[in-house]
């Protein structure tokens, strides 16, 4: 198995699912995420990776920077 | 089962939902309202007059519970001590998931709620419908549909917050959980909310919840509660908080799919493609000097020029001051009081013409043009824009905010800095607010003075601004403790503003300007009066000299315009600005950018002690007005060795 994939391994304008989150994340972090709805199986868009990265789910667009998208483990849409 | 709303009606909701708007709507009391998350900080009340003078709150906006920042728990503090209130949760119909997760929680908390899907015009326009009633009967409670910036559904809203029953809501959260629920419910005071919600909040580390407690029960009871909490953390890999919001997402998600039909709309808006344009790291800084040039046009130009010119020299100058200065010259027999009136530092002809004259349209200008952007969505673009200019600084780019605040009114901003999430970075900003950002008011009058020397010194004074915000904001990066915190924000949509709410906003803001400025410019005319009467002032001006003319280089009337400085810094521009012809090029210059440096305005330093205490609030005092003349005089030195303007 490859190394799992994170937000920022992702092209912009791509489509991905939520896997989850990378061990190293932080309880707070992973709470603020979990309140913009970013739960596993979860579909979301890619909007822009520069100059942070920004992601729509449902009708919200959130901008993260690199550090924290890092966190956030996603799987390609078949 | 039925219970009377008497207590009233507390709005609550995720950030930028519209609850200040429904608020408005309600009362007829206007509270700012704008198109980014974290404009509200703290508690409002009003009373409604159409729900028989219920009292009305308005709270900021959370994103989860439990609370985080500083807004939050404002949030928090008035679910746990206001009794016997209504519920108003006010959600986003276009992000239906995030809001009834929010629904979840409430709806456990036993008191009577109502849900408002807000802004379903833009969930209809971006294709997606709201079965509203099929919702009610998922959820146990009446839901209405509003469209707040329109006033549509406010009046079904006030029916079913008359009748609001308490939610028969039940959410069954995973089995661990539950049986810790109830052990913990006869721990909790049974008076406030009910006391599963209490024990859901506890269980997911709230903070305030805590604090709140800790007044209410004994310690051995929240040591019992610290244990159960520990024990039921043992179940689960995932921190407890996550649990419980899985849960109440699962729940969400569930509900959401069952009553949103789905329209179709291909592709992206106009709006949206030009969103994308102003956060683009190569599209995005023309976009940013584009709005700033047309803010400079319409503040500057048209503003402080046409305007000004206007009032200042027609009305006022050729009009109305001399039929004034006639009258009281023929009619009041006391020469005294003819200096007091209508001298050189005379209440109309010093404090009432530079407040109407010359400040109050650079202010409605930069309101109106403020509240236009504030209501497209923009600012919130310039956080993404701006967060790595500001990551030297120890900040993000939700830093820009309370820093573009500053430009209209540095004491809101200094409360705005509460959506910072830590007190590092609230300081920091608080900081940099108090010395470098100049507010609307100071800004026009600095704008006007310069433009009318020449562009290279609005050049030489922005840059040495900057030059000490930027380095200012570097030292104390370097020399506080603590930790950066990386960005993460909503973008809201763009929205084309609609004229009659930036007008509101206009007028609620210049209110507020009229009836703290006024009183403020009268006394700082007649303080003057008197101090030049009783000699302190030419004494004062001896005194100090050696600084103001000795290491800046200004003749010393000049110390007139600092004294003036203390009240508000924009009259301290004023003052420069009434000296005129007696200063050359270079005095200007140095005396502005001294003057943009010194102490902040009376105002925003009681503002800086409300939120940060005395002794911060002094310790920055101490520091800026050092700092100020200092800066003021290396510039006069650099620019007398570069023959500038001497």
């Amino acid at each position: 198995m490859s190394k799992p994939k994170t937000l920022t391994d992702v092209p912009a304008r791509s489509h991905v699912h939520i896997e989850g989150f990378t061990p190293d994340t932080s309880h707070e972090l992973r709470e603020r995420l979990l309140a913009y709805g970013l739960i596993p199986g979860q579909h979301i868009r890619v909007l822009a990776q520069k100059p942070v990265t920004v992601l729509q789910i449902e009708h919200t667009e959130l901008a993260l920077e690199k550090v924290l998208a890092a966190c956030v483990l996603v799987k390609k849409q078949a | 089962m039925n219970t009377p709303a008497a207590g009233g009606l507390l709005l609550v909701g995720q950030p930028n939902v519209g609850k200040s708007v429904l608020f408005h709507a309600l009362t007829g009391r206007y509270v700012v309202v704008a198109n980014y998350p974290g404009t509200t900080v703290e508690v409002s009340r009003g009373s409604a007059r159409a729900l028989g003078d219920m009292p009305v709150l308005d709270t900021p906006g959370v994103i989860s519970l439990p609370s985080r920042t500083g807004d939050e728990h404002a949030t928090t503090r008035a679910l746990l001590t206001e009794q016997d209130v209504v519920l108003l949760q006010v959600g986003d119909a276009k992000n239906l998931r995030r809001s009834l997760q929010l629904t979840a929680l409430f709806a456990e908390m036993g008191r009577p709620m109502v849900l408002a899907v807000n802004m379903v015009d833009e969930a209809e326009a971006r294709g997606a419908h709201i079965d509203t009633a099929a919702l009610a009967t998922e959820l146990g409670l009446p839901v209405v549909a509003t469209v707040a910036t329109r006033g549509k559904g406010v009046a079904q809203l006030q029916e079913e917050i008359k009748k609001a029953p308490v939610p028969r809501f039940h959410l069954e959260y995973p089995a661990e959980i539950e049986a810790a629920l109830d052990v913990m419910a006869p721990l909790l005071p049974a008076d406030a909310l009910a006391p599963r919600a209490l024990g859901l909040l506890f269980l997911a580390g709230d903070g305030e919840l805590e604090d709140w407690l800790a007044g209410r029960i004994g310690a051995d009871q929240v040591e019992l509660l610290r244990a159960q909490r520990d024990a039921v953390q043992q179940s689960f890999v995932e921190p407890l908080s996550a649990v419980l919001q899985q849960t109440r997402m699962a729940f969400a998600d569930r509900v959401a799919s069952r009553v949103i039909r789905a329209v179709d709309k291909g592709g992206a808006g106009l709006a949206q493609r030009l969103g994308y344009l102003a956060v683009h790291p190569v599209w995005g800084w023309p976009v940013l000097l584009s709005v700033l040039y047309g803010i400079y046009w319409f503040v500057g130009e048209f503003g402080a020029g046409t305007l000004v010119g206007l009032l200042e020299e027609d009305l006022f100058g050729g009009v109305i001051n001399p039929w004034f200065q006639g009258l009281v010259e023929s009619h009041v027999p006391w020469p005294w009081a003819h200096d007091l009136l209508v001298g050189e530092y005379g209440l109309w002809t010093m404090g009432m013409t530079y407040a109407l004259a010359l400040i109050l349209p650079i202010v409605t200008t930069f309101f109106i043009a403020f509240g236009v952007l504030e209501d497209s969505g923009y600012f919130s673009r310039l956080t993404v824009l701006s967060n790595r200019s500001f990551k030297a600084l120890g900040l993000n780019g939700r830093a820009v905010l309370p820093m573009i605040l500053g430009l209209g009114c540095v004491t809101m901003a200094t409360l705005t800095t509460r959506i910072l999430q830590t007190p590092r970075e609230r300081l920091i900003v608080t900081f940099l607010l108090a010395l470098a950002i100049p507010c609307s008011a100071q800004l026009g009058v600095v704008m006007g003075i310069l433009a009318g020397i020449s562009f290279g010194a609005t050049l030489i004074w922005f840059c040495m601004v900057l030059l000490v915000l930027v380095t200012v904001g570097w030292l104390a990066n370097r020399m506080m403790p603590g930790k950066r915190i990386p960005l993460m924000t909503e973008l809201p949509p763009l929205r084309l503003p609609v004229p009659g709410n930036v007008l509101t906003k206009t007028w609620a803001r210049l209110k507020w300007y009229l009836e703290e400025v006024i009183p403020l410019f009268l006394i700082g005319a007649f303080a003057l009066f008197v101090l030049d009467r009783l000699g302190v002032l030419p004494w004062l001006m001896q005194a100090a000299e050696p600084v103001v003319t000795g290491w800046l280089g200004l003749p010393r009337e000049a110390t007139a315009a600092f004294l003036m400085g203390f009240l508000r810094r924009d009259f301290g521009a004023t003052g420069l600005f009434a000296m005129g012809a007696a200063l050359t090029a270079q005095q200007m210059v140095v005396g502005i950018v001294t003057l943009t440096l010194f102490v902040p305005c009376f105002a925003s330093l009681l503002m800086i002690v409300k939120e940060h205490g005395l002794r911060r609030a002094a310790l920055m005092l101490a520091l800026i007005m050092p700092l100020a003349f200092f800066i003021g005089g290396l510039l006069h030195r650099a620019l007398s060795l570069a023959g500038w303007g001497g």
